[in-house]
């Protein structure tokens, strides 16, 4: 093995962003934290490597593939966290007796999946979500999915959809059919997938009765209307009360006038074998990937904890929601101005007084950097500036002791120059200068 | 009717799947497709759906990454490239078999007879993989882009994994088949967005596609 060949590469599926990008990304990530936090949810930290025999206790074996693995010193297994919804209700679990229900937490964490190499996705990646645990009502539902379309919508993203089922609808239509496991785990697979030829082949070798009712399944989108038709097809208890579970969020929701940005989709079922209710997954047109997904597992927790504590969250991707607003054209951020405060090589004092003018005016939030004066690109004379692009990205004003004695001050766009005598006064008349 | 993006397969493919779209309503009838093929991209006034011919291997990674709404391709490229799709409909046409084929001459007839660490040329890397693995034999596979069954003639592979329709290339090459893998026909995949983005256009061609299959 050649290891030089990698020392310029990042591995595989990982990315490095440089200040441009990265800008961005908190930006985004500070406007959806910010509310999260108005809705009282508070930041969680976890471990970046679980144990996998705890992963697997919370999202089963279906993701094993999927996961970075490696032994620690006791010959453990570790894995990097393949998402955040199982590590934050093992650590909640493991800490019942601190916290007081219910208890709202968010995150903006990486996540790591080993995604073939071919599919072009990272394979680490930043969700942002909320964990809402101890509720277990329709209004909970509806905050989880009111909270989510609010995020998107901070964000300056505009055209995007929430899809909302309900994993119940379909267990109770599996139960009226007495479906053996087998078959269910079959009919499940090709659901999520929306492999609907292989559904129909898998129907097609089965002897069941009432079975035309799971080819209507993926029909099953659209409007309110469409819970009307579910509650028609579907002739037992649990998916009845799925479907009201669905009117109740519907009604709050479309109360809180978000009706424009749902729709329901009784087909849907999301891969995590955790949920046990109201499932959703955000999307937007021109991004072949999810915005977001979420939904309610009421069992979670207590496969860790003993403990029966209902609970429901979702999480964003940072990534996926950048680039929606890029390809909607929405500027991200406005770029803070700055400053530069420029100094003599040859001359000591010029730089001390750069420091302690520096200082003063951070305190009062302006942006400033500290460099040389031969700094190439912040050429000094006026003249000698007019029509050259400006130096160093965003800033817009240099700063000159010009003999230890005078500061200049240069608007950088327009090239005119000023300058103010650097007296005892300095730190008042400061600011009418600049 | 609203605006799609459809990836098409170039090839032998394109003709039949170009007749279904125009039955379906999804390509105006009097477009010419000896003048569409010759295009890499094309709007459809009449039907405001817009074409972009790839080839066949290549139709499931515009759909995966949305540049196509949906595509149509053969079942064999979809299981070779993973589905990170849906898939929506069996167009029922294109019918081809992907088997395993030996030359004549070394006398194999089952795949109990391949011997240990044989060399396997094939298009399908992962599907030939998969299947190997499954049925315990080791074997060392050659990745070809095409005209896989020349492989074992100048002694680059003992056997081969391969589409064919009718089997004359096969017998051409003195290749005999001796196993079937599996059983492909051109299916009908959705980017897993635009089926919710484009839910009713996509419905109405399933609905359509549905009619017209029965009728033939």
């Amino acid at each position: 093995m050649n290891n030089k060949s990698n020392i310029l590469k990042s591995p595989t599926g990982m990315k490095a962003y440089l200040p441009r990008t990265a800008l961005e990304l908190k930006e985004l990530e500070e406007m959806i934290m910010d509310n999260f936090s108005l809705w009282g949810y508070q930041p969680i930290l976890t471990p970046t490597v679980e144990y996998l025999e705890a992963l697997k206790v919370g999202m089963g074996d279906a993701l094993e593939k999927g996961l970075y693995k490696f032994i620690d010193y006791e010959g453990n297994i570790l894995v990097l966290r393949p998402e955040m919804t199982a590590p934050i209700a093992r650590s909640i679990a493991a800490s019942l007796n601190e916290v007081s229900l219910p208890l709202r937490v968010s995150y903006c964490a990486s996540v790591f999946r080993y995604e073939e190499p071919q599919a072009g996705k990272n394979r680490e990646f930043y969700q942002l979500g909320i964990e809402l645990l101890g509720a277990g009502d329709a209004a909970a539902d509806a905050e989880a999915i009111i909270l989510a379309i609010e995020s998107l919508q901070k964000t300056g993203l505009e055209d995007f959809n929430l899809d909302i089922g309900h994993v119940g609808f379909l267990n109770g239509l599996i139960a009226e059919l007495s479906l053996t496991e087998e078959m269910e785990y079959n009919i499940k697979a090709y659901l999520n997938k929306r492999d609907l030829v292989g559904l129909n082949n898998y129907l097609a070798g089965l002897e069941i009765e009432g079975k035309e009712l799971l080819e209507e399944i993926p029909l099953l989108r659209g409007p309110v209307e469409v819970l009307e038709r579910g509650r028609k097809l579907a002739d037992n208890r649990l998916s009845h009360a799925a479907l009201d579970n669905l009117e109740l969020v519907y009604d709050y929701v479309a109360n809180y006038g978000f009706l424009d940005y749902i729709t329901f989709d009784l087909g849907l079922i999301r891969g995590f074998d955790y949920y046990t209710g109201v499932v959703f997954e955000g999307f937007t047109g021109g991004l072949g990937y999810n915005l977001c997904g979420g939904g309610r597992y009421d069992h979670l927790l207590e496969r860790y904890s003993g403990v029966e504590i209902p609970a429901i969250g979702f999480a964003l991707g940072l990534e996926r929601i950048r680039l929606a607003l890029k390809n909607q054209q929405k500027a991200m951020r406005q770029e803070k101005e700055k400053k530069i405060l420029l100094y003599d090589e040859d001359n000591v004092d010029s730089a001390r007084m750069a420091f302690k003018l520096a200082r003063v005016l951070r305190e009062k939030g302006v942006v400033v950097i500290i460099g040389p004066r031969s700094l190439p690109g912040v050429e000094y004379s006026s003249a000698e500036r007019q029509g050259k692009p400006v130096p160093l990205e965003g800033v817009l004003q240099a700063l000159y002791f010009k003999d230890g004695k005078t500061l200049q001050i240069r608007d950088l766009l327009t090239g005119k120059e000023r300058s103010m005598d650097f007296a005892d006064d300095w730190e008042e008349k400061i600011w009418e200068n600049l | 009717m609203g605006e799609l993006v459809i990836a098409l397969p170039k090839g032998r493919l394109m003709e039949s799947v170009v007749d279904i779209l125009k039955e379906a309503g999804f390509i105006s009838r009097d477009l010419n497709i000896e003048e569409m093929s010759r295009k890499l991209v094309f709007k459809d006034e009449e039907t405001g759906n817009s074409f972009l011919l790839a080839k066949p291997r290549d139709v499931p990674v515009y759909v995966e990454h949305g540049a196509a709404d949906i595509g149509i391709t053969g079942k064999d490229v979809i299981l070779e490239h993973g589905k990170r799709f849906y898939e929506l409909a069996d167009l029922e046409v294109g019918a081809c078999k992907l088997v395993v084929a030996v030359p004549e001459e070394k006398g194999i007839r089952g795949l109990e007879e391949i011997p240990e660490y044989s060399r396997v040329a094939t298009s399908y890397p992962n599907i030939t993989r998969d299947f190997f693995q499954q049925k315990g034999i080791q074997v060392e596979i050659i990745h070809l882009y095409g005209s896989v069954e020349l492989a074992p003639l100048v002694d680059l592979a003992d056997l081969i994994v391969d589409i064919t329709s009718t089997g004359t290339t096969l017998r051409k090459n003195r290749l005999l088949p001796i196993a079937d893998i599996l059983e492909s026909s051109s299916r009908l995949i959705v980017n897993s967005v635009s089926y919710k983005t484009s839910y009713e256009e996509i419905k109405e061609l399933l609905a359509r596609l549905r009619e017209n299959n029965r009728e033939r």
